[in-house]
């Protein structure tokens, strides 16, 4: 009975297992070849690797290196009273400073760095959601924040314009999806 | 005993076997939501309408969904300083709705551009300045022509590239048999009428998977599903202003005009935000926009479609003697089941274990993969299940009955037929198990022969 049992499950397997379906990973529709070079390696502390002045100012303060600029930290500790909210912001917050600096060195966003940064913004979204209800902030409040000179936010939409239909998506379980910012 | 029970479970097995080997149908049709945004929303405010939309509408959608988002730019590379993205924007607009005034006839995109062109210099001629004109004050007249011009070039190119890449994703995300929802906010109901249409040209057996629910529509007609006799809809507030602004612009024009509001808040609001209006379910019309929604999900044939959402059975095959109530369990001589358990990926969840569930029967629990979506076509509305059974020679009685569940937000119970008191089997019954589903609703009946 065991052996027969066994042998139905490893047919069934046999057969299906070719077929997972829904993969959210399909062929990017963007350009995956980028000009310019290759990031340098990061430097110690700095999740951006080495920066260039310009590079420096977009980013701005960091002390503690996790990719949050310190005033902005700040405004993360205030508004969440929760470790794990805001360690989603924390996340959430990196990947649009992260947008800077990709829009500085002229590199491609692919539609899996997209689908990435989406899955932390829906997972900041849903805890924040959780914890403040309607009283949580809107990304345009975070948006102000985080893109609050005239640099920043010219990089910001000269980022977002480069995504021109780049598609993206995220989870229906977004916080067991989110992974490392990569180096911009 | 215990090995003629085996050697039951074993041929219905085996009867099944030629269905467990169709690969194709492990996986289950999923459904997933779609947006496509208005002008002026960077990438993640448009992902978050997204995230607002997914959140009012969870409840009906399967751990497997996903949610796509078709976004269209808020700026362009090369904008420069003179030139705003919500100019931009504004150009799509109006070189969309040209489009959509010729009906998408390329033989026409003549008539479209003058159209396209008679709009812009109606709009920067304007009083005071119309949307591409103002704002800008530190340009001359003449810059913001030619800065015009240039883009109004550019944006017929711009548009042309993001609607084709809309279909290539919808190619790409569709193609496996999924199914799609999708919202469109404002401008992003032109984007959608315009990538859907050139999508079921391209594979209309696909685009049939596809509703689309419109708020704050900024196109002229909602893109239909093929094939469909009920209509997609709309939600237009009377007081948004965006598009009672962009309906008189068009009207005065001889271009194709937003449809006419028919949605009202119940204090007096102009807005026009997706989150803020049209998924606002305290008011009228973002009570609108959701029922419209949520009914153009249950038009999808997903409802029915026994491949995406069927997760579990369990027969029950009970064998008796002549004369023996079936029913009566405590009168049963003998009974088993088998289980098909499946996840929402289509995996077994257990695999064959047997136990003794009364002192005079014996209780098997055997798995299976995929065995009742099985046959050629997971999306079918009707699957037939060819039962084999092995009785026991003293048997002559057999009655089949059990439950069939269905999965995700929609769950179902049915019980199936029992057949009842049968004679003749001559140590072999052979049946067919059917279970169709229409409009949503599951029915199952099992006819010997």
């Amino acid at each position: 009975m065991k052996n027969t049992a066994i042998l139905t499950f490893a047919l069934l397997l046999a057969a299906c297992s070719g077929g997972a379906g829904n993969s959210p990973s399909s062929a990017s529709t963007t350009p995956t070849t980028p000009s310019a070079p290759s990031p340098p390696a990061p430097a110690k502390g700095s999740p951006y690797g080495q920066l260039s002045s310009t590079e420096t100012a977009l980013v701005g303060t960091d002390t503690d290196g996790n990719g949050v600029r310190d005033d902005v930290d700040s405004w993360v500790q205030t508004t969440y009273s929760d470790a794990s909210t805001r360690a989603a912001a924390s996340t959430y917050v990196h990947w649009l400073t992260w947008t800077m600096v990709r829009s500085a060195r002229a590199h491609v966003t692919t539609s899996e760095e997209l689908d990435a940064m989406s899955e932390s913004s829906a997972c900041w979204a849903e805890k924040a959601q959780a914890t403040l209800g309607d009283k949580a902030p809107k990304v345009a409040e975070v948006e102000a924040l985080v893109f609050n000179t005239y640099a920043r936010t010219k990089a910001y939409l000269a980022w977002d314009a480069s995504l021109n239909g780049t598609p993206s998506s995220f989870s229906a379980a977004p916080c067991e999806h989110t992974s490392e910012v990569p180096a911009p | 005993m215990k090995n003629k029970f085996i050697a039951a479970l074993v041929a219905i097995v085996v009867g099944l076997n030629p269905l467990i080997a169709t690969a194709s149908v492990c996986n289950p049709v999923v459904l997933h939501l779609g947006f496509t945004n208005g002008i002026q929303n960077t990438q993640p405010e448009a992902n978050e309408s997204l995230q607002g939309l997914a959140r009012k509408t969870k409840s009906r959608l399967s751990s497997s969904s996903r949610n796509y988002l078709f976004y269209h730019t808020k700026g362009r590379p090369g904008t420069g300083s003179g030139y705003s993205s919500f100019k931009l924007d504004v150009l799509e607009v109006y070189w969309l709705l040209a489009k959509e005034t010729v009906g998408g006839d390329p033989k026409r995109e003549a008539q479209a551009m003058a159209l396209f062109h008679h709009a812009i210099k109606d709009d920067t001629a304007q009083s005071g300045g119309g949307w591409l004109s103002n704002g800008l004050a530190w340009l001359t007249q003449a810059e913001t022509d030619a800065q015009t011009a240039a883009f109004a070039a550019a944006t017929v190119q711009n548009v042309t590239g993001e609607s084709d890449n809309d279909v290539k994703i919808l190619r790409a995300r569709l193609g496996n048999g999924d199914q799609l929802m999708m919202a469109a906010h404002s401008q992003g109901t032109l984007w959608a009428n315009a990538a859907l249409t050139e999508f079921a040209k391209q594979a209309p057996e696909l685009a049939t998977q596809v509703r689309l629910s419109s708020a704050g529509m900024a196109a002229s007609y909602v893109w239909q599903t093929p094939g469909s006799a009920v209509a997609n809809k709309y939600t237009t507030s009377s007081g948004d202003k965006v598009i009672n602004t962009i309906r008189d612009f068009a009207h005065a024009r001889g271009m194709a005009e937003p449809r006419e509001a028919n949605s009202s808040h119940s204090i007096s609001i102009q807005g026009h935000g997706f989150t803020e209006i049209y998924l606002d379910d305290n008011e009228p019309t973002g009570k609108a926009f959701l029922a419209n929604f949520l009914e153009g999900m249950n038009q999808l044939p997903l409802e029915n479609k026994l491949g995406s959402v069927l997760t579990h059975i369990d027969l029950d095959v009970n064998f008796g003697k002549t004369g023996q109530n079936l029913l009566d369990s405590g009168r049963w001589t003998e009974d088993f089941s088998y289980q098909t358990l499946l996840n929402a990926e289509g995996v077994v969840a257990v695999a064959g274990k047997e136990t003794r569930t009364s002192p005079t029967a014996m209780h098997v629990d055997q798995t299976f993969y995929c065995s009742f979506v099985g046959g050629t076509n997971p999306n079918a509305a009707s699957q037939t299940l060819p039962l084999s059974v092995a009785l026991p020679t003293e048997v002559t009685e057999l009655a089949i009955s059990g439950t069939v569940h269905y999965d995700g937000k929609l769950f179902y119970v049915q019980r199936i037929q029992n057949v009842g008191a049968q004679t003749g089997f001559n140590n072999w019954a052979f049946a067919n198990l059917t279970v169709s589903k229409t409009q949503g609703v599951v029915s199952s009946k099992i006819e010997f022969y």
